[in-house]
Formats: structure tokens, sequence, C-alpha cells
């Protein structure tokens, strides 16, 4: 079976390679933005690399056409997508040029069917394409990474032509977050509930107590003024994460978010209902004022 | 100039009730216009405004949809002039790919020159509804979009993108897809509720404009499995609590 991997960084590529591997293909192509993280994903045991060279001024998405061409030199083909907004975007067009459309958010793929979430995950649903060919947008976080330590594979670049009518006329980068919270062993995730700075300082102080990384829930991310930056969101269209210890700050447990944190090892969860949700799925609940309980949890570590 | 904006109807996730051997039960959802879509028509509209284009709705649904509260509810909202729609059980197993060939097919009664689609369903949030259409079209498409505002001829948009903020420039015919950031939708007054039941609504049936085989197949639905979790709750004063809290996790191996 073919399969051709698509992302924008080394570190996802080698998660897809890990897929394709996991789905039995013989015949994976990873297909890369540069020649820096095509070097390392040739090490990775697949069949071949190849480079997109995106024009300046062009949309990165513009490297579909060229997946799409790969995945059609065989009958039938997998095409799996590392998960950002602009590589949905990418997606969408590789299935358009195939004849099919992507299923988005992949968490795990079975019997030849893909399952996500809906209903803002109250339920998993199972689907399988229909046609020859198959594109999946996979989930980050959800499977290991190959390793990158083998012989390397052969290397070719392509041109990816344009897409007419759409022009980048300037990006303006954020630093790479330096946090990874998918390989955090501990995580403090803020939820609605701390909304004021000082609330916030209260739990970066737990964090920093116990060794942990911070994210929140969707609301956090999504308000004016944001305590923190949307690559912290821990739920169905954000991050995976899958730590030893949980701890949940003031988040009521709404289905979007714990989708994104269930399989953590110890979840600890502190809201001033006694009713909210997250009790219903955690370790140890604890009902009072995250103001008052998490400083004193913080005091005790410091002890 | 027509600026069409999709919109979605579907079961509240709140309501649907799924058992644990999978089944789901929307008998007792209420259905309302998509969180998401909101954002969408205000977008379409204050676009709509700049450019001096008409702005239209554009959904597709099963019978369930022909509600008047519905229609009402989703013509009250920024400054649509008219819905079009398909209403058609046959909509009920639609996948993607079919539901976008039936809102293509309106995008062409319409004569739009612009699509606006929100961030994704509040259902299935799949976000490609959108880019799907413009494939079928030929169009370009770019999501994530969280600013936007027109030039003369083109529509500039800042795409919030995970790796920092990309500013494209779109010509028409186009596909954008905004994210719910993008705007604070104002809330209707009353004279928009009264001015929403007079506006024209054209309805058209599946076959009218053709929906196509299926790409996808729904395969099955199943709860999510929960790990089984402890559910201790630990009560006391906040230094009480604390105190328990460290020992067990201390005991537990995990501090």
């Amino acid at each position: 079976m073919k399969c051709v991997v698509f992302s924008e960084d080394a570190k996802s590529a080698l998660e897809l390679v890990s897929v394709a591997k996991h789905l039995g293909a013989d015949d994976i192509v990873a297909v890369q933005f540069d020649a820096e993280s095509a070097e390392v994903v040739a090490k990775s045991g697949v069949d071949g690399v190849v480079v997109a060279k995106v024009a300046a001024g062009a949309l990165r998405e513009s490297a579909a056409s060229v997946v799409a061409a790969e995945a059609r030199k065989a009958e039938s083909a997998v095409v799996l997508v590392s998960a950002s907004r602009r590589m949905v975007n990418a997606a969408a067009i590789v299935a358009g040029e195939l004849g099919t459309v992507p299923i988005v958010d992949v968490k795990a793929i079975a019997d030849g069917a893909a399952s996500h979430i809906k209903f803002g995950g109250k339920a998993i649903v199972s689907e399988k394409p229909v046609g020859d060919y198959v594109v999946l947008v996979v989930a980050s976080g959800t499977f290991e990474a190959a390793a990158a330590d083998g012989a390397p594979c052969a290397i070719s670049g392509v041109d990816a032509p344009g897409i007419h009518g759409a022009h980048v006329v300037e990006r303006r980068e954020k630093t790479a977050s330096s946090v990874d919270l998918t390989a955090a062993k501990r995580i403090v995730c803020i939820g609605r509930g701390v909304d004021t700075r000082e609330g916030f300082d209260l739990c970066v102080d737990l964090k920093k107590a116990i060794g942990a990384e911070m994210g929140c829930t969707r609301p956090v991310a999504e308000t004016n003024e944001p305590l923190m930056p949307r690559e912290t969101y821990i739920g169905a269209s954000g991050v995976t994460v899958k730590p030893e210890l949980f701890i949940g700050v003031a988040a009521s447990g709404q289905a979007q978010h714990t989708m994104g944190m269930y399989e953590s090892g110890t979840v600890v969860v502190i809201d001033k209902n006694k009713d909210a949700l997250f009790f219903n799925s955690c370790d140890y609940g604890i009902v009072g004022d995250y103001a008052e309980i998490v400083p004193a949890i913080t005091k005790a570590l410091n002890a | 100039m027509r600026i069409a904006v999709c919109c979605k109807f579907a079961p509240d996730a709140e309501d649907v009730r799924v058992a644990d051997d999978g089944s789901v039960d929307v008998s007792k959802a209420k259905w309302s216009v998509s969180d998401y879509d909101m954002q969408a028509i205000q977008a379409a509209s204050d676009l709509g405004g700049e450019l001096g284009a008409e702005v239209v709705a554009l959904t597709a649904g099963p019978a369930k949809i022909d509600q008047s509260r519905l229609t009402k509810d989703l013509m009250s909202r920024g400054n649509l002039s008219a819905l079009f729609r398909v209403v058609d059980d046959a909509t009920a197993g639609a996948d993607a790919l079919q539901t976008a060939r039936l809102l293509c097919g309106l995008v062409n009664k319409v004569e739009a020159d612009v699509v606006v689609c929100g961030e994704g369903s509040a259902d299935r949030y799949q976000r490609i509804t959108g880019p799907a259409m413009a494939s079928i079209l030929g169009w370009p498409c770019v999501n994530a979009v969280d600013a936007m505002h027109a030039e003369d001829k083109t529509i500039v948009v800042e795409r919030d993108l995970e790796d920092g903020v990309e500013v494209v420039e779109l010509s028409a015919p186009c596909v954008i897809a905004t994210t719910s950031t993008i705007n604070k939708p104002s809330i209707p007054t009353l004279k928009d509720v009264l001015a929403a039941g007079k506006k024209p609504v054209e309805t058209f049936s599946a076959s009218d404009l053709g929906m196509g085989g299926a790409a996808i197949e729904e395969v099955g639905t199943a709860a999510p499995e929960q790990p089984g979790r402890q559910k201790t709750m630990i009560s006391g004063s906040p230094e009480e609590i604390a105190a328990q809290l460290v020992e067990k996790l201390t005991n537990d191996g995990v501090l």
C-alpha cells in the first residue's frame, strides 16, 4: 500500500511515518517544505522524500498539488497530513484533487476506518473513505514518532505551482514556543474560572513548584485578551496531552476539553462547583475556591 | 458583487445523548444555527458593507431545518438579504463532499463572488466544508481568517496560524473561512427580528442541484472510552486539603 506523508516539520512527519508503518504501508513517500526537515525524515525508513518548493508570495498550501501527484503515482494511496490550520486547508486541496474529502483530527485508525470526535467530544465516529484515495489529518501527539537513525533515502525537489488569486504579502512569525505540551510529564491547566492576572500568577507559582507546563481550556484561549496563547489550548481542536499528572484549575470539564487529556495518568480537579462535570473523571477532586486552594498546595510543596 | 455565507443548522451538542453502546439519541435535541456561523455571518456582512455587496445565506439540511423559528433566528443576524436553502432528508446522511456539492450548487444559483464560512460546524467540526467547496468551484480558499477588509476589489485577510500571522491578498472569486474570534457578532435588535420573517427564502431539493455519491461512509459511533478514575474527594481547610493531596500524590509516585 502506498502512503504519502505531508507535514510542515520533521517532528510531525516522523509521527506520520510511524502511522504509515502501523498501517502496513510498503511504499512511503514524505513531502516536506524544506531541505533540513527532509534530511531528517529521509533517515526514518521511508522510500523517498520530496521537497515541495513553494514560490515566494505563494500560499504554502500550493504544495498540495505535489502531494496529490505523488499519491496518483499509485492506483490507491493513503495521504497522512499533520494537523495545523494551514494543513487542514492543504489537506482539503489534496483531497479535492483526488476526488475525496479529508477526515480531520483522526485520533485512531483501525480496520481501514478513521475515528474522530463528534458533538464536541460526546461521541467518537468511525468513518471509512470510499474510493481509492484517502486523506487523513492526524491529530498531533496521538502516535509515537518513528526513529530517524537509518540510512537516508533519496531526496528530490519539485516546484509547486502557485494558487491563482491568493498572494501572501506578509508573514509575521511568532517565536516558536519552547513548550511542548505533548511531551510534558506534568501539566497545570487553567479553565474559565481563572480570569484575573492575580489568579493566573497563583497558577504559575503552582506550576513552578511541581515542575509542570501550563495549558488552558478553549474559553481561556479565546477571550479578547487571553491569559494564555492558543497553542496551549488542550482539547478537541487543540493539543492532546498524556502527562503523568494533570491538575485542572477552575475548568468545568466540558467534553471538548477532556477529550484532549483523558489519558492522563493522575487527574486532580479543583473547582468551586460541586456539580462540575470534571469531578466525574478525576482521581482527586477538590471543591473550593482555587484562589485559596492553589496557593496552599504551592506552599505545601515548597515546605 | 454578491457574498454568500454558508450556515448549518444542527442539533445542540449539549442535548445529544450518547449511550454506552454508542447509540446516539438526538431526538430530544433542540436545533439551532451553528455557533461558529455567527461570526461568519457578521464577517460577511461587514465585508458586504465595505464592498457595497449584497449578503445572502446558504444552507442545506433535512426537513427538520424547515422551522420558522430557525429561519427567523438565522435571518435576524448580520445584514442578510435572503436565504437560499436545500431542504431534503437526503442530506441527513450526507458527507462533507456531498454537502459541499449542494452548497456549490446554491453558490452557482445565486452567482456569488465570495463565499464565507465559519470555523467549523458545531457538531462535526471538521472545518473542511469551505475548502472542499473551493476545490469544486476551482477558487482559492484561505482559512483561519481572523481579520479582513477590502481594498478596492482586493480582499486582504489576516490568518491566525500556529506559526504566526499570514497576510494574504485575495481576488474574487474566492472562499474565506473565518476563525471564531474574528469578531463579536452584534445581537439582533427587535427590528432585525421582525424584519427576519419577511426576507425571501428560496428552497431547492437535493436532486435539483446534484449531491453525487459519498466519499466517506460512517461505520459506527461510540461513546468515548474513559479510563476508570478514583473520584476521591478531598476536603477540609485549604491547608488540610493541600497536605492530603501532596501526601496522596507522593504515595502514588506521581510527585
